[in-house]
């Protein structure tokens, strides 16, 4: 125990190596708006209607004057489809049908961000002080492909027959006779959505029912043979959500994913409209690819491809070059334990005459172990950017980093 | 009273309390709600909410909502419907009302394979005014059907 004390506290104490680009921050693991402006908030507002929108992009100016820390994000697709039944809720057959449409996949995740800060030199540069905000968006342009597509397209259609016999149910139980032919009819307008996969489906199930049931009229004396119907279906459903339910994340995708993002920073220098000047723009490209090596549907296995383009247009008081950022790394996950490899180098557009070269890298291997659900164990080891660019070291540096994290706000409301 | 069917396996079914109408598994009997005189000539909707109690699940659902002398469903939909209007308080006076929610817990993350608790909860409102709730909570059984069966008074 002692020994694992003395190491955590050794690799707290070289953290401040570890100050330059990782990739996980070239990966764009908040919104775009926030990374380019350097701000990480822990208040942000996400409106679900376009009036929230409205009331919030209000709140942040105050007498005219744009008010710091302020922080939205949004996704204008579900101010149609609200997120309703406290974001969890998931439709099994939209998570089978974002497959391979591109322009579906990016109305879905198209997401808006914006955030404000005070300007400090290392966003902002030489150029003068003030407001400044961040405007950005996000949007997969692949999404990879379901993993357990078969079961879960079972389970779609299982629902649907339930659905059917439960709208039956529901006419007989408050006293309504069924003519069922007519019923079913009715049942089938009412779930065709004009999306040809989903309305086959339906015509499926309707068909099936009409054939499953064998009687023109239901009546309340008939209500226990229709139980029995949906008590088989129901079972049935039962049993492949305990099959899908085995794996810890079982709506997960794997093949390729590509994430397109842009953002703007800019200030308003002393506050005066007048005198607003953009202080970066970045482009982020974000292709992967995922492999679910999986062989016990209990295990977590996952192994995981990611590249990532950036590209960085400075204002010339900020830096006198533009940077061009790749990236690529592997991490191989498996259970608790992750551990990866990474490499980002970067290209100065324009070589300074107090720089060395053009290139510069980073190289380095992380491990992540969970211990439990508060406290991640992380370490990374590698050689660091070798100096070309006024915020890094001169000469390659070894580095190694180390750290444990406690996840109590997770504890906090777990049990609030 | 509602028709309990002869489920082959089902002992689900919670005892209910006097005068809560939602039952989980099967149906239930019909209760008695009262509609305020004051809210006759109003518009009586309802709205549901689901929320899981437990982190690390997502869910699947399905709701339908059905009204005596109406041949077709009032709503029948993945989403949970939020303040459908089922008539004013006279039209629906001596109408069985029943909604039906089938909530399928899908993990995302939990540590251990024991669905979430799921909390229920139906408001009725005239007009914009709420005039009762009703709650219940279910065990990890998955997936579990909510029922609520009234009987307008």
């Amino acid at each position: 125990m002692k020994k694992i004390f003395a190491l955590v506290i050794f690799f707290c104490g070289v953290k401040s190596f570890c100050q330059d680009p990782k990739f996980e921050t070239l990966k764009l693991t908040s919104a775009p708006a926030y990374t380019v402006l350097g701000v990480d908030p822990q208040n942000i507002q996400r409106p679900t209607t376009p009036t929230d929108f409205i009331a919030g992009a209000q709140s942040a100016i105050v007498n005219g004057k744009l008010q710091p820390n302020f922080a939205i994000e949004a996704t204008p697709y579900y101010w149609k489809h609200p997120k309703t039944d406290s974001g969890k809720r998931v439709s099994l057959y939209q998570f089978i049908k974002d497959d391979n449409n591109v322009l579906n996949n990016i109305a879905k995740s198209f997401t808006f961000s914006f955030a404000t800060s005070e300007s400090d030199t290392l966003t902002f540069g030489d150029l003068e002080q003030g407001t400044g905000f961040g405007i950005g968006f996000r949007c997969n342009l692949f999404n990879g492909n379901v993993s357990r597509k078969t079961l879960i397209s079972s389970m779609i259609q299982n629902k649907l027959i339930d659905n059917l016999y439960q709208s039956l149910m529901g006419q007989l139980q408050v006293g309504n006779d069924v003519t069922v032919k007519n019923a079913i009819d009715k049942w089938r307008e009412t779930k065709k959505n004009a999306d040809p996969d989903h309305d086959a489906l339906v015509d499926f199930v309707a068909d099936f029912g009409r054939k499953d049931l064998g009687k023109a009229i239901l009546k309340e004396s008939d209500i226990d043979f229709l139980q029995q119907k949906i008590d088989a279906i129901e079972d049935e459903e039962s049993k492949f959500l305990a099959t899908l339910n085995q794996v810890v994340f079982p709506l997960t995708r794997e093949g390729f994913m590509l994430e397109f993002a842009v953002a703007n920073a800019t200030i308003i220098q002393n506050n005066e409209t007048k005198n607003i000047r953009s202080a970066k723009t970045a482009i982020w490209l974000t292709p992967s690819y995922r492999i679910n090596t999986r062989k016990d549907p209990t295990v977590v296995d996952f192994l995981d491809f990611m590249a990532v383009l950036r590209m960085t247009f400075n204002n010339s008081k900020v830096d006198v070059t533009d940077y061009f950022d790749i990236g690529a790394k592997v991490q191989y996950t498996h259970n608790r334990f992750s551990l990866s490899g990474e490499y980002i180098a970067r290209m100065l557009t324009e070589k300074p005459n107090t720089v060395e070269s053009k290139w510069t890298n980073r190289l380095d291997v992380s491990f992540d172990y969970k211990i439990n659900d508060l406290i991640t164990f992380k370490a990374t080891f590698g050689r660091n950017f070798d100096g070309n660019s006024v915020h890094y070291a001169d000469t390659p540096k070894i580095f190694a980093v180390g750290g444990v994290n406690f996840g109590f706000g997770e504890f906090l409301k777990k049990n609030n | 009273m509602a028709k309990k069917a002869k489920s082959k396996s089902k002992a689900k079914s919670k005892n209910l309390e006097a005068t809560n109408p939602i039952s989980v598994g099967d149906d239930g009997p019909f209760v008695d709600f009262k509609i305020p005189e004051e809210n006759l000539q109003d518009d009586i909707k309802i709205s549901i909410e689901i929320e899981l109690l437990d982190e690390g699940w997502k869910f699947d659902s399905d709701h339908i909502v059905t009204i005596q002398g109406n041949p077709e469903d009032l709503y029948n939909d993945d989403t949970a419907p939020e303040e459908l209007s089922i008539g004013s308080g006279e039209e629906i006076i001596g109408k069985k009302f029943r909604t039906f929610s089938r909530i399928r817990r899908i993990r995302d993350g939990a540590p251990d394979n024991i669905p979430s608790r799921v909390k229920f909860k139906i408001i009725f409102l005239a007009g914009d005014k709420q005039i009762d709730a009703f709650t219940k909570t279910c065990d990890e059984t998955n997936p579990e059907n909510f029922i609520t069966n009234i009987k307008f008074k």
